[in-house]
């Protein structure tokens, strides 16, 4: 419903212009004399498989084409991931806009990391970071019950016992026990798991993170953190074209993924949520954040905890 | 409204059965009196005095209006064009406390900003503070306003009425028993929508391929309806009795075939404020002031579907209550000692979002509510504070003003102790000319989430809690008081400001910020603030000319956002202000003022990467607030006719004015767009072309 009425501000300024009869005029951009640069992109887990894209940017002036760049892309990138000075091996994955390197490598807490990339043509960009200390966290739910007939509310109370800073972020994961059945009986019985974020419609932090939303300061610098989530449960359609005629489903249980993040990735993690969105009637984006150098982009670093599953009443 | 309208109807019959019995020359009150600048002599920096007749001549589209006023002031930028908001040196806009009868307003403005919420025929006097804040104001890191409104007349029965392009005022004073008691009321109401309906209905009606016209319509409305009434109890006890309510109504209709829907915003404030002022024996002025003041905002959503007989209701509401007691007592000891001290409490809720949802399905007639729900989320907070300051007359040739203010916060899990120093000191080297100088801190309690620049209804306040500290203002103010003659008057005022623990929205970009999560959406950082203000004033014959000079540094350091400072988006380096008044005579005034101002700055992405499926992705800013919109300027020029009524000889005044006379294209916001070529183009938008307007007063 928010969002509906967030929907009737622009009315406002519907009004404004048509009041006043607004008038556009166009300045050309302006001729910065920006050079193209590599971007870096990676959360560095410590208990978990990492990546990190390489990607070329291009100097955005007055001067420049939106296309015709095909083939400039960063396909030639390097990547050398030091641990403590010392060279750990990565793997390359290249696609087609990117570099796609995976690291299989068991970070620990307080590592200093270094990455440092180069590519044909660009200047090299480097980054470094320190693991951040594993969240000692205890986390305990409450309750988990049905507010309505697809959302799951967890009250939780989260600890962290750690020296922490920096932010943490987490998820709910829905997962249900699905009786299918057809006209003649029952074809199959299976865990079905569903992710999803903080709160109800608050989910476009997903795609970023990969495996949660962030929500940082709700565990504060005290490390206590009393709220609730909410994890919706999937939907099924029948399948009219088939046998299958009914899922039904028969238990339900829910966990949590609290996850602390690095000051770095928490910090990209505002920049990437205010980016790509409206920037029209005075908002404007103002996040510049990077930690690269001679680049754009970040290097986080992250520990992850996930609780086991919770029963939903 | 429905309270409002017996109100205008006891206030027209008034005003008729006034009329017939009184007849007199009431053009004098509606002359310029006193200076919009007067310097205080004491030790205060950065104070500047308004009275209640000082708007005719600064109005922007013949509509009145205190903050308009001071944006005149050096050390004052609107922000945006035409908005009520108050950038006072390098703050944030967020950061002024708008007292009205010493009650916190909170919502400030009304459509988008544009008109104030302050109704100029009720002001008495407005003291702006914009450094060297007395130790009885707190709250805000960046200014005060304390604005005082007019008691009713204790003996005659008077009044104005107004009608403009816009709005219509009307304010009635009068005696309730005379000498003993008196009334003062004022409305304004808006009529924007009489001509803003047509409008839209022309402009957004669409024909469909299925018959079924689509039709959007939209509404808007401001009322403002403020009333003081006063009683004398004796001769030391003087009590009053202060209420103002300022709504506005938007809304929007769609319809399509055999549904509707509609939805909207209320909004405004509404306060009650008892005030009692006490003279004791030995000389002790004491004032106190119990206030009930609540800034809301109630957001609607209705749709009917006639075929289906459904209809659903969404509603939701944005509250900040604040109840709260003040206490302030002024005492002269001998010639050397000003005391002032006293206390203040108040207990503030927050509530960001309440949301109700009801859905009905109308069956033969009977309705049946299906669903029903209600959900909130909100805080509370307390505050107490006590304060006191003595300026003293050290020597004939120097004055000390020294006093602290100590405040305790209180919110959910985390209580807050502040202490506030407030020094100044004044060196008078002769009667024209003193140098002064004034340090002052400040902390704000409280923080406006808004992920715009503009003031919409969706933007919430909210304590500190434990994760979103109080922001903190340290400034230091030196000052040059110099009238060498009755003509000619100088001041020169230089300021630092440095700013800590203040927040910026970077959520979402979107018009209104998210409630959920607030906390997480802010990010932390400190600010700057510096520059040097002068202001010359030349007053002689028909002739009363100002201008208002300031060469400003406003800067920013978010870690989140940018490693290093970063300028402001109001970083304007330059603003000059050029104000003449030429009273032609007796009859005729002519008014002109001239606003320049370095152009306000965005944030402008430098790079950019390719993807496979749109050729272009998501782009990366350099550093914020890199581009700087073309400076602003506008000249806005305006006469006013004066002259009597002949049956009543009344006083009346017929004004126009014309905004941006010569219709400078002053930019709003901007877009970036790629053209055919797919190069970048950066579109600039201003609303505010050549605006002529007109105003007709009469006083009775």
């Amino acid at each position: 419903m928010s969002n509906d009425f967030r929907s009737c501000s622009p009315l406002l300024y519907i009004i404004v212009a048509a009041i006043c009869s607004a008038c556009n005029y166009i300045l050309p951009y302006p001729e910065t004399g920006g050079k193209d640069c590599m971007m870096l992109e990676g959360t560095l887990v410590h208990n978990g498989a990492s990546q990190i894209k390489v990607t070329r940017l291009y100097a955005l002036d007055g001067n420049s084409f939106l296309k015709g760049q095909e083939g400039k892309e960063a396909r030639h990138s390097d990547l050398t991931v030091t641990v403590n000075g010392k060279d750990i091996g990565i793997e390359r994955m290249e696609v087609q806009d990117s570099n796609l390197f995976d690291i299989d490598y068991a970070f620990l807490p307080g590592d200093v990391v270094r990455v440092a990339a180069s590519s044909d043509g660009l200047e090299d960009a480097s980054a470094e970071i320190i693991i951040p200390e594993d969240a000692k966290l205890s986390v305990s739910a409450t309750d988990a019950v049905w507010t309505d007939d697809k959302t799951i509310k967890v009250s939780l109370k989260i600890n962290d016992a750690s020296e922490n800073t920096g932010a943490y972020a987490l998820k709910a994961e829905c997962s249900q026990k699905i009786t299918t059945y057809n006209s003649i009986g029952k074809v199959s019985e299976e865990w079905v798991t569903h992710s999803t974020g903080l709160y109800p419609g608050d989910t476009g932090v997903l795609s970023y993170l990969q495996w949660g939303i962030a929500s940082a300061k709700n565990i504060g610098s005290n490390k206590d953190f009393i709220g609730e989530i909410y994890a919706r449960q999937s939907e099924y359609e029948a399948d009219y074209d088939s046998t299958i005629l009914t899922h039904v489903p028969s238990e339900t249980k829910v966990r949590v993924s609290v996850c602390h993040l690095s000051e770095e990735a928490f910090f990209w993690y505002l920049y990437s949520s205010s980016q790509g969105q409206g920037t029209e009637y005075g908002i404007s984006t103002i996040s510049a954040y990077t930690n690269i150098s001679n680049g754009y982009g970040y290097i986080g670093g992250a520990s992850k905890y996930v609780s086991d599953w919770i029963n939903v009443r | 409204m429905r309270t409002i309208i017996p109100i205008i109807a006891l206030s027209l019959c008034l005003t008729t059965a006034a009329a017939q019995e009184v007849k007199r020359d009431t053009l004098a009150p509606a002359v310029l009196t006193e200076d919009i600048r007067k310097p205080d002599r004491r030790t205060r920096t950065g104070i500047f005095k308004i009275e209640g007749n000082d708007f005719d001549f600064k109005a922007v589209m013949n509509t009145p209006d205190l903050i308009k006023t001071i944006q005149m002031i050096p050390g004052v930028t609107s922000g945006n064009e035409m908005t009520s908001g108050m950038i006072v040196r390098g703050g944030t806009g967020r950061d002024n406390l708008l007292l009205l009868d010493k009650v916190p307003i909170y919502q400030p403005g009304h459509f988008l900003g544009i008109f104030s919420v302050i109704n100029t025929d009720m002001i008495k006097r407005a003291d702006f503070y914009k450094g060297g804040y007395p130790a009885e104001f707190g709250g805000r890191a960046s200014s005060v306003l304390d604005i005082s409104t007019k008691e009713g007349d204790m003996t005659e029965l008077k009044g104005s009425y107004s009608a403009g392009l816009t709005d219509g005022r009307f304010q009635i004073e009068g005696p309730m028993k005379k000498g003993k008691s008196s009334y003062n009321i004022s409305l304004r109401q808006s009529w924007i929508e009489a001509w803003l309906r047509p409008v839209l209905y022309f402009t957004n009606t669409e024909p469909s391929y299925y018959s079924n016209s689509y039709t959007t319509l939209g509404n808007y409305s401001f009322t403002d309806l403020n009333s003081k009434f006063t009683w004398i109890i004796s001769e030391r006890d003087k009590v009053s009795l202060n209420t103002f309510l300022s709504y506005d109504f938007m809304s929007r209709a769609e319809k399509f075939g055999k549904s509707l829907s509609k939805d909207g915003h209320r909004w405004g404030n509404a306060t009650v404020s008892a005030g009692w002022e006490h003279n004791t024996d030995n000389g002790t002025g004491i004032s106190s002031v119990l206030y009930v003041s609540d800034g809301f905002c109630n957001m609607f959503d209705n749709r009917k579907d006639f075929s289906a007989n459904t209809m659903e209701k969404e509603r939701a509401i944005s509250n900040t209550l604040d109840i709260g007691i003040r206490t302030t007592a002024r005492k002269t000891i001998g010639d050397r000692h000003n005391i002032i001290y006293g206390g203040s409490s108040s207990f503030r809720v927050f509530s960001p979002y309440t949301e109700y949802k009801r859905y009905e399905l109308k069956v033969s007639g009977i309705t049946g509510n299906i669903e029903s729900s209600k959900y909130t989320q909100g805080r509370n907070a307390f505050e107490a504070a006590l304060y006191i300051e003595d300026e003293i007359c050290i020597a004939p040739w120097l004055t000390a003003g020294v006093g602290a203010r100590y405040i305790l916060y209180a919110v959910k899990g985390k209580v807050y102790n502040k202490f506030e120093p407030r020094a100044a000191f004044s060196i008078n080297v002769m009667e024209s000319l003193s140098f002064k100088l004034s340090y002052s801190r400040m902390n704000q309690f409280e923080h406006l989430i808004t992920s715009s620049t503009t003031e919409i209804p969706g933007n919430f306040w909210m304590p500190s809690t434990r994760y979103t500290k109080p922001s903190k203002a340290d400034q230091i103010a030196l000052e040059i008081d110099w009238r060498p003659d009755r003509i000619w008057y100088f001041n020169i005022s230089g300021y630092i400001k440095k700013m800590d623990d203040i927040y910026e929205y970077v959520g979402q970009n979107t018009m209104t910020p998210y409630y959920e999560g607030w906390e997480n959406r802010l990010c932390e950082g400190e600010g700057l603030g510096y520059g040097s203000e002068l202001y010359a004033e030349f007053r002689k014959g028909k002739w009363d000319i100002s201008a208002g000079y300031t060469l400003s540094w406003s800067l920013r350091h978010f870690e989140a956002l940018y490693k290093g400072w970063f300028p402001d988006r109001y970083d304007n380096r330059h603003r000059l202000v050029l104000n003449a008044i030429f009273k032609a005579d007796r009859l005729i005034d002519i008014y002109s003022t001239w606003t320049y101002r370095s152009g306000n700055r965005w944030t402008l992405h430098s790079h950019y990467y390719n993807t496979s499926t749109n050729g272009d992705g998501i782009v990366q800013p350099s550093s914020p607030y890199n581009f700087q919109f073309p400076d602003y300027h506008r000249l806005d020029l305006g006469i006013n006719f004066k002259g009597k009524t002949r049956r009543r000889g009344n006083g009346y005044i017929v004004g126009f004015s014309v905004y941006n006379l010569y219709g400078r294209k002053n930019p709003l916001y901007a877009e970036t767009i790629k053209n055919s070529y797919n190069k970048m183009e950066i579109v600039l938008t201003s609303v505010f072309p050549c605006l002529p307007s007109f105003r007709y007063t009469q006083k009775f």
